[in-house]
């Protein structure tokens, strides 16, 4: 049996994996509830990113961005019952004698959503390192009387596919722009404007004033602290669990969808040439090696 | 959105003893153990009766009564159960509205003990005329000037609220500012309120309403408007424009 050697550059083999980088595009969605309720639209794509052949028999990524767009949250926020009074009025030593009551401007605990529109401004860096593994695929369309011409015809011929089948990934925390923090508190005034909205402007100012900084009021109730970066990468990373569904499917991606390199079998060498059927060769035992500057398959050709 | 709202306490800038809203608050004290039948009235209409027991026996200071329980509007049901309420000999009845249209009084008569409501003794007590040691507490919400009037009277005296300005810390309801009407005078009879601090009025006249209206309301800085003139045209043939 005859044997064929094909090696593929590095520079190939990156082109080859910026064409299914960029198809990549995955997307998530839910709700959830707890001390607030949220919800989230969230869109992944990725860029970028540097292929290094490695020589031993494996590739390294890094460096690839992960973008997220859209990335589209709601938090659904309690702002606490507001009243006024309840002072003492006539106090003694033994308590109060008379006190006033208490009347309420919000009560029920009223409800407002923010809604958080991050798409594009957040980015997480993906970093990996990966063989290469072997695919025989028959084409599940492909019926059991059909030849080999005939699943060529039929475009469904069987064919030898290569994937990147992770061997460890690294999902580095987001990179969070200063303008996110600004976003936040836009949101919380717009939500409370729109609360608000058709009371004269006066009471907006008073109900505004009363709850003093409604931007901090918010903050502390979404238990942001000082650093909403911790707090988004906790928000997207722990509650929503967006790290773990990045790295399973961009894993599932490489490792089981979109092969990095694939060639039919049997081979066509000559297509249809007048009543001349096409010329086509069987490839057997493929074996793949990589090494610093290629990617190397060794087959027997022929039956 | 969900938020209830109270509009009512946003909206209410005329206070009144003699027709408690939201935001007028009216304490009347009781000092001899007794038992009363209250007549509630919203404007002319009688919308219900609760009963209150002067307890010796009773250890709170003050009895409670949301008139707004009794607002005829149409979503809330009439009272079916006559309420009742005590409280300790020397302490107070504290009429409030919490919400509602409100425009309440209250007419106190006093029955035998033991004896159903429909024997009253005799009336003790009507809010429209207040009695010397009631309080009546004015939440002022509304920026602007206020005209503070005793109605059966002629005292009169000013009231103002500032126009609330954002702050970096929730507004802190300060300490209410004591007025008292006494000899027909309000003293001090000139009052600057913040936001949120209420008025207390401490009345030591036989017969008095106490009302605090407002008269120029303040906008804050919706009412500013440029000074001088921005732009002017001039004729350009150098006459005078007629």
């Amino acid at each position: 049996m005859n044997q064929v050697t094909v090696a593929i550059s590095e520079e190939t083999f990156r082109r080859l994996f910026a064409t299914i980088r960029d198809h990549f595009h995955e997307s998530t969605s839910g709700h959830s509830g707890g001390a607030f309720s949220f919800s989230w639209n969230i869109g992944v794509r990725l860029q970028n990113g540097s292929i290094d052949l490695q020589p031993d028999d494996s590739v390294r990524l890094s460096e690839l961005d992960v973008v997220y767009d859209p990335l589209t949250l709601e938090l659904g926020i309690d702002i606490p019952e507001l009243c006024i009074g309840g002072f003492c009025i006539i106090p003694s030593p033994w308590g109060c004698i008379l006190r006033a009551p208490k009347i309420c401007i919000f009560s029920d605990n009223p409800d407002i959503r923010l809604a958080l529109n991050l798409s594009g401004l957040l980015r997480s860096e993906l970093s990996g390192a990966f063989s290469i593994k072997t695919r025989y695929r028959i084409d599940p369309s492909r019926t059991a009387g059909m030849t080999d011409l005939d699943a060529e015809d039929a475009g469904v011929p069987n064919k030898w596919r290569f994937h990147l089948d992770p061997i460890w990934l690294d999902i580095d925390l987001i990179d969070i722009p200063d303008t996110v923090g600004a976003i936040l508190d836009a949101a919380i005034n717009n939500a409370v404007d729109n609360l608000l909205f058709w009371l004269p402007g006066w009471a907006r100012d008073l109900v505004k004033a009363i709850l003093g900084s409604i931007v901090d009021l918010i903050r502390a109730i979404l238990d942001i602290g000082d650093d909403i970066d911790e707090w988004l990468s906790n928000l997207l990373g722990v509650s929503i669990g967006l790290f773990d569904f990045v790295s399973t499917i961009v894993a599932d991606y490489f490792a089981n969808r979109y092969p990095v390199f694939e060639f039919e079998d049997p081979f066509p060498i000559l297509g249809y040439e007048g009543i001349k059927i096409p010329v086509k060769i069987p490839v057997r035992n493929v074996s793949v090696t990589v090494n610093d500057a290629e990617m190397i398959l060794d087959s027997d050709i022929g039956d | 959105m969900k938020a209830h709202i109270n509009v009512y306490a946003l909206n209410n800038t005329n206070i009144d003893s003699a027709s408690l809203r939201v935001l007028g608050s009216l304490a009347h004290p009781l000092t001899d153990p007794g038992e009363y039948v209250a007549d509630v009235v919203q404007g002319e209409i009688n919308v219900g009766t609760f009963r209150l027991k002067v307890d010796p026996d009773c250890t709170s200071m003050q009895a409670d009564v949301d008139l707004s329980k009794y607002d005829t509007k149409p979503k809330v049901l009439p009272p079916s159960v006559e309420r009742r309420y005590s409280v300790a000999p020397k302490g107070y009845l504290l009429l409030f509205v919490s919400e509602g249209k409100g425009g309440f009084h209250v007419i106190l008569n006093e029955i035998a003990a033991g004896k159903s409501a429909r024997e009253k003794v005799a009336r003790r007590y009507d809010t429209r005329s207040l009695e010397p040691g009631d309080v009546f507490i004015a939440q002022l919400l509304r920026p602007g000037i206020y005209e503070m009037t005793n109605s059966l009277g002629k005292a009169k005296g000013r009231i103002s609220i500032p126009y609330p300005k954002p702050l970096a810390k929730p507004l802190f309801q300060k300490e209410p500012e004591k007025i008292s009407l006494r000899d027909d005078k309000f003293s001090p009879d000139h009052v600057e309120l913040e936001n949120l601090q209420a008025a207390v009025f401490m009345n030591g006249m036989d017969h008095a309403a106490i009302q605090v209206a407002l008269q120029e309301a303040d906008y804050g800085k919706e009412k500013v408007k440029p000074e001088g003139t921005a732009f002017r045209w001039m004729n350009p043939s150098g006459k005078p424009a007629k």
